[in-house]
């Protein structure tokens, strides 16, 4: 290969590079403001495959962001044993409840092509992870400032549960208004609820508990549910208030 | 139709067929008159106008297909039933897939096998005909999209059933997902039903009364299929704690 070839090869590569990083800065933005545009059936195979890729790398990062300020309560070692872990509970959440929203459009006439619905519970959970990564630095700062084990357990939960939502309301546009669609609307909501949760309970701990030494990397412990512990947290939060 | 002024003191007089009753071929117009006088005159002007039937009212034909593909269908419903009963009884082991997997689809069948031709009966006794071959395949249709919905939540089912804390958190879990089958079932076939049949006597325009009383049918079928389907899975599939 001669040298003229190699650098026209090396430009090639800095502008694909270059035009890459606008499409990443392009669903980016999309993703804030239009999030329902990127939901719809992709023109070509390969904007799917750079959509695809661009929102597993949003989550990954978002996940990786938030999990490690909840994590940095126990230090750096728990965050970022927690950072691997939130991205981690994103995909099984998405591989999860794809085949409900599969069959869910179907029933409610709006029939998808399996690679289609994946698409879109990808762009849904890269927006959440986009509104987690941004709620991150705040999370940190309330380690920070002395927020009580309690308070960061709630306030993480709260957030989780936030950009949840976020997604979800995305997932139920996409059912549009044929009949039958509000059942559907409601069933995928309480799957999404109920394996979400699931998902990042069985992954626990985060943060740890306050009475073990050394945080372990995954517990097996009955603990009473992800909504138990809610609940815990919430009744010492109570006790604790003056 | 063009009504022309009649001369004074002559009022023909129309023949009227407001619809047909013909069940075989339901009319799709109703024809309404009116009479008007015309002013200055004692002619008297009859109007006759033609109004389509709402499309809701006319039976819709269902294409039915051959006997093989209803039982392709109907067997697909059941298998991705059973496949929804292995995911919930993962949590007890393999025995207790093979038992969950058998006992997943029982009830449906049983509801399409049982409570269905009840249904029909009591539909045409209420005057209410229906081909049973469309019937049939209405319930094909209804298990395959029962199915469809059990299949799409066995992944999440799975997941949850094997990692929740306790037994009466996975049962509930899994009567949920049943009981949602059961209705998207139910609702499938109550819907082939509602644009499919036609009643023999009032052809394409019912009585409000025997819309009534087909819609009293409906909800007893919803309440009927509905409370033998989950009797049955309580009785089949020992997860929900019936035959234990």
């Amino acid at each position: 290969m001669s040298a003229a070839d190699t650098s026209m090869s090396a430009a090639q590569v800095v502008d694909e590079g270059h035009v890459r990083q606008l499409h990443l800065d392009g669903n980016i933005q999309r993703l804030l403001q239009h999030p329902a545009q990127l939901c719809e059936h992709p023109a070509s195979e390969v904007q799917a495959r750079r959509l695809a890729a661009d929102c597993l790398l949003v989550v990954a990062l978002g996940g990786a962001l938030f999990g490690a300020s909840v994590g940095w309560y126990r230090g750096p070692a728990q965050a970022l044993a927690a950072a691997i872990k939130l991205p981690v509970v994103s995909l099984v959440s998405i591989a999860v409840c794809a085949p409900a929203l599969v069959s869910l459009h179907t029933l409610a006439g709006q029939r998808r092509h399996g690679r289609h619905t994946l698409i879109i519970m990808l762009v849904a959970t890269a927006r959440a992870s986009l509104l987690l990564a941004a709620s991150a630095p705040l999370l940190w700062l309330g380690v920070e400032l002395g927020v009580g084990y309690h308070g960061i357990k709630l306030w993480a939960a709260g957030l989780y549960g936030m950009a949840g939502l976020s997604a979800m309301t995305l997932l139920l546009r996409t059912f549009g208004r044929a009949p039958g669609s509000g059942w559907a609307r409601v069933t995928m909501l309480v799957v999404f609820a109920l394996v979400g949760g699931q998902s990042a309970w069985l992954l626990r701990p985060y943060i740890g508990s306050p009475d073990d030494q050394e945080v372990p990397l995954l517990v097996n412990r009955e603990e009473g549910g992800a909504a138990g512990a809610v609940w815990g947290s919430l009744r010492e939060l109570g006790e604790d208030a003056p | 139709m063009h009504p022309t002024p009649t001369a004074p003191g002559h009022h023909p007089t129309w023949r009227l067929h407001c619809y047909q009753s013909n069940v075989a071929r339901p009319s799709a117009t109703t024809i309404t008159t009116a009479a008007h006088h015309v002013p200055g005159t004692s002619a008297t002007v009859i109007t006759a106008v033609t109004h389509p039937v709402p499309a809701p009212l006319l039976p819709q034909p269902i294409e039915v297909p051959a006997p093989r593909v209803i039982a392709r269908k109907a067997i697909a419903g059941l298998a991705l039933a059973a496949v929804f009963g292995a995911a919930a009884g993962a949590r007890y082991g393999i025995a207790s897939i093979v038992v969950h997997a058998a006992g997943a689809p029982l009830a449906l069948a049983a509801v399409t096998t049982v409570v269905v031709p009840s249904l029909y009966v009591a539909l045409a006794y209420a005057g209410w005909s229906l081909r049973v071959r469309t019937l049939v395949w209405l319930c094909a249709r209804a298990l395959w999209a029962s199915g469809v919905w059990l299949v799409g939540v066995a992944p999440a089912t799975i997941m949850l059933s094997v990692s929740v804390e306790s037994d009466v958190s996975a049962a509930i879990i899994t009567a949920l997902g049943l009981t949602a089958a059961i209705a998207v079932m139910l609702r499938a076939i109550v819907g082939g039903l509602e644009t499919s049949s036609y009643h023999s006597e009032y052809g394409v325009t019912a009585s409000p009364g025997a819309l009534t009383l087909r819609g009293t049918l409906f909800v007893s079928f919803y309440l009927v299929g509905g409370a033998t389907a989950l009797r049955i899975w309580w009785l089949a599939m020992p997860l929900l704690g019936g035959s234990q």
